[in-house]
């Protein structure tokens, strides 16, 4: 089989000031602050009050919503408020603010060693739900969720995604070396948990030891087969990596379900292993902390809640040059617009973005290349929609399926025009939803 | 400032002055935050560089006046260009090299012999009247260089189909271009001329005919084409089908019989392979998808051979282009990109 997907162009992929590095954790702030929400779905309830002694690992709020993840204690220590503030993609969001103490103790009974292989697939979701997980490649949409289709659905292909094709990063890659035996425990658990019967990782041709070190762990498992990708951007978006892997394509508006599947990232199946065989919620993450305006990168393992400021501190801090200071990678990641917004479980990086990195030269006109319809991965003509965003032709937008875009950004990397295209396409996006749902309601 | 005591000089910042450096107002803006070091001028430039190696030819084969033609043509499309821009209050944009791309391509379709103003005048055409009124770079229909050199064809046809002979080639007698005997004496006369089928051959495709500066050498037009493929500043498939095209229908119906055209002669011969690899692919007036392209490019090259074949000119490339510019928006239109589903839906 041809492993290719529609589209896609090669990045600069900036892989090299953290490549090959070890991941090395960080010691604990003075201080962490852990949003309540780092998902998609209901905010849960926090069940811990001010001035409440918590451990690490214990359970500080829940919904009562099946759509929603539970938040975790990252450590031990005193939760001295619970208020508004920062938060590295909503702006603004509450947060609990937990004081360590330093004892870094766990919760009474964890880490345990349970012997998951005893149980059945609801009690397994059941574990994974009560660990906290979500996808933490980005997307932050709660797993057990995903792990529960429809009755009636037949999944037969269980896809893990360690393309990692986001310039800059390599966290994922340091994990897959790290933890490359928990990765294929994390398959094994999702193969019993969804009845599939293949397992397929795709990780980029770039990562040649991780691809070493899953392979060599995936041999107990005849049915799990790990495939290496060319290197090309957005290798590892939904629709692009099943392409790639099963040469199936996801129609419009569906779900991998629809082809007999599911995508889970790498580092998500590591938090699946250690949320089901030891207990162990999601309270850390490893981040790529990179880009030409920080002092030293590195792959630093961090608890949920610690600050920009303290991660950049770890790593010898910004330099003067700092343009631009990104959650996630340079494609999709999100700006952030202050210092002291925390680490969620949805952060794979933090790239402290030199001026010149984060350069944008003057818009020019479009030359109608077509670049942008060559690289998108959806196949649509991304030149129309600054036109269409400009002139507010919000009908047309809906009708050249803009809502099909998923916001990978290639087309605007693309540009030599440096036309603001996936700024419109957003724009358009909110407008065409709007109309939609008007029409709906007059109806 | 010179009121300044010098004696509190302050001191370098530290590399690490913490304070400031968080101090500093984070600059947010959407994603992507990293984009291509390709531009529009990287492009124009780029382009304009790859036919260096052909107008160098053209100078050795012709002359300074080849060189003369190449600086009058862009310098006039350049100032034209800019006076333009500064009438419409617009910000003046020679240096992004479209202006300039579009003076040497039109400079390469006309015969060296051409009055120089004439040239100027055709460049001025170019781009005052089939470039900028339509909105300058990105908005016009038509290809702006062939678009100059259809009005001066059609304003000047004298000496639009006057040649002069190579400097280089002191034994050919004749100062037709090989397209024009084919026209006026027949198939059979070409080959006499050149003393064989592979005389003629290989005097096509290096660059020892006549014709207009780009028309003389097949090979490096070629080879500036390759790059543009490989940078992929332009479609493969333009090219490939529009030459494709020609050589299928000059074999097909090209001879006196069926099957017994001159394929070859058809595709070295003329502006084709220039055309093909530089002006039919103008991103600005060409499809922007690769079925497009190829719709595009079998429709220009199926007029090529009916102008070379059965029009009045000789040579048909740049009429051939021009006719399928009109019928880019429509395929632009029709022609859409399709998700796997979509393709069987």
């Amino acid at each position: 089989m041809v492993h290719s997907f529609r589209g896609g162009t090669h990045v600069r992929h900036e892989k090299q000031r953290t490549a090959g590095k070890p991941i090395e954790p960080m010691p604990l702030p003075e201080r962490l602050v852990v949003p309540l929400r780092q998902h998609i779905g209901a905010v849960p309830e926090p069940i811990v009050a001010r001035g409440d002694l918590v451990a690490k690992g214990q359970l500080l709020a829940r919904s009562d919503a099946y759509v929603s993840a539970t938040v975790h204690a990252p450590t031990s220590g005193v939760i001295k408020d619970i208020l508004e503030l920062p938060h590295p993609t909503l702006g603004k969001g509450m947060a609990f603010v937990l004081e360590p103490d330093g004892r870094d103790a766990w919760v009474e009974g964890l880490p345990i060693e349970r012997d998951w292989r005893d149980l059945d697939p609801d009690a397994l979701r059941e574990l994974v739900r009560a660990g906290g997980v979500v996808g933490l490649g980005g997307a932050a949409f709660p797993t057990h969720v995903k792990l529960s289709p429809p009755a009636g659905t037949v999944l037969e292909h269980v896809v893990v995604n360690g393309a990692e094709c986001e310039p800059y990063l390599t966290s994922d890659d340091a994990v897959m070396c790290a933890r490359a035996e928990d990765l294929v425990t994390g398959i094994e658990i999702l193969l019993r948990i969804t009845g599939a019967v293949h397992g397929h990782v795709g990780i980029e041709a770039n990562k040649p030891q991780a691809l070493k070190a899953v392979a060599a762990a995936a041999r107990r498992l005849p049915q799990v087969r790990v495939v290496a990708l060319p290197t090309r951007y957005p290798q590892g978006a939904e629709r692009s990596i099943l392409q790639a892997l099963l040469g199936k394509w996801v129609p419009a508006g569906q779900l991998p379900l629809s082809v007999g599947a599911i995508v889970q990232n790498t580092t998500t199946c590591v938090a699946i292993a250690d949320a089901v065989v030891r207990g162990i919620p999601v309270i850390d993450k490893v981040l790529t902390v990179s880009g030409a305006a920080v002092v030293t990168p590195r792959n630093v393992l961090v608890r949920i809640g610690t600050s920009w400021r303290d991660v950049l501190a770890f790593c010898g801090g910004p330099t003067e040059d700092l343009g631009r200071l990104v959650m996630g990678g340079p494609m999709m990641g999100v700006a952030q617009n202050s210092f002291d917004a925390p680490v969620i479980k949805a952060s794979s990086g933090l790239l402290a973005l030199s001026k010149a990195e984060v350069a944008h030269p003057p818009e020019g006109p479009c030359l109608r290349c077509g670049m942008c319809v060559s690289v998108c991965p959806m196949a649509r003509k991304p030149l129309d929609f600054p036109t269409m965003a400009e002139l507010h032709l919000v009908s047309q937008a809906d009708a050249a399926g803009i809502l099909e875009c998923i916001e990978c950004g290639t087309c605007e990397y693309a540009c030599p025009a440096n036309r603001p295209i996936l700024q419109s396409i957003q724009v358009l996006k909110a407008k065409v939803r709007a109309a939609r749902a008007q029409t709906a309601a007059t109806r | 400032m010179t009121s300044t005591p010098a004696a509190e000089p302050t001191p370098p910042a530290p590399v690490h002055d913490e304070r400031r450096l968080y101090a500093a107002l984070l600059t947010v803006a959407a994603a992507p935050h990293v984009r291509t070091r390709e531009s529009i001028a990287r492009i124009m430039w780029t382009v304009s560089a790859t036919l260096a190696p052909a107008v160098a030819w053209a100078a050795w084969q012709f002359g300074l006046r080849a060189l003369a033609q190449v600086a009058v043509c862009a310098g006039a499309a350049v100032a034209c260009e800019a006076a333009i821009q500064k009438f419409r209050g617009v910000p003046i944009t020679w240096r992004d090299g479209s202006a300039f791309l579009t003076g040497l391509l039109l400079a390469l379709c006309i015969p060296v012999g051409m009055p120089l103003w004439m040239t100027a005048l055709g460049a001025v055409f170019a781009i005052g009247i089939a470039k900028q009124p339509f909105g300058g770079l990105g908005h016009n229909i038509f290809n702006p260089a062939h678009a100059g050199r259809a009005f001066l064809l059609a304003s000047f046809p004298v000496q639009m189909t006057t040649w002069t002979a190579l400097t280089t080639q002191v034994d050919v007698v004749t100062s037709a271009t090989p397209l024009g005997m084919l026209k006026e004496q027949g198939m059979p006369a070409v080959v006499a001329t050149f003393g064989g089928p592979s005389g003629l051959y290989q005097s096509l495709f290096l660059g020892n005919v006549n014709g207009s500066l780009g028309e003389v050498s097949a090979l490096l037009l070629l080879l500036g084409g390759l790059f543009l493929v490989w940078k992929r500043y332009i479609f493969w498939q333009g090219p490939v089908f529009y030459i494709g095209t020609v050589a299928l229908l000059a074999w097909v119906l090209g001879g006196p019989g069926w099957f017994d055209g001159d394929p070859l002669f058809h595709v070295l011969s003329g502006g084709l392979v220039l055309g093909a690899f530089f002006m039919l692919t103008d991103m600005v007036t060409s499809p922007i998808t690769a079925k497009g392209q190829v719709i595009f490019a079998v429709g220009a090259g199926l007029l090529v051979f009916l102008i070379r074949k059965f029009g009045g000119y000789p040579e048909g490339v740049c009429y051939s282009i021009l006719l399928m510019n009109c019928f880019t928006p429509l395929i632009d239109r029709f022609v859409s990109p399709r998700t796997p589903k979509e393709a069987h839906a």
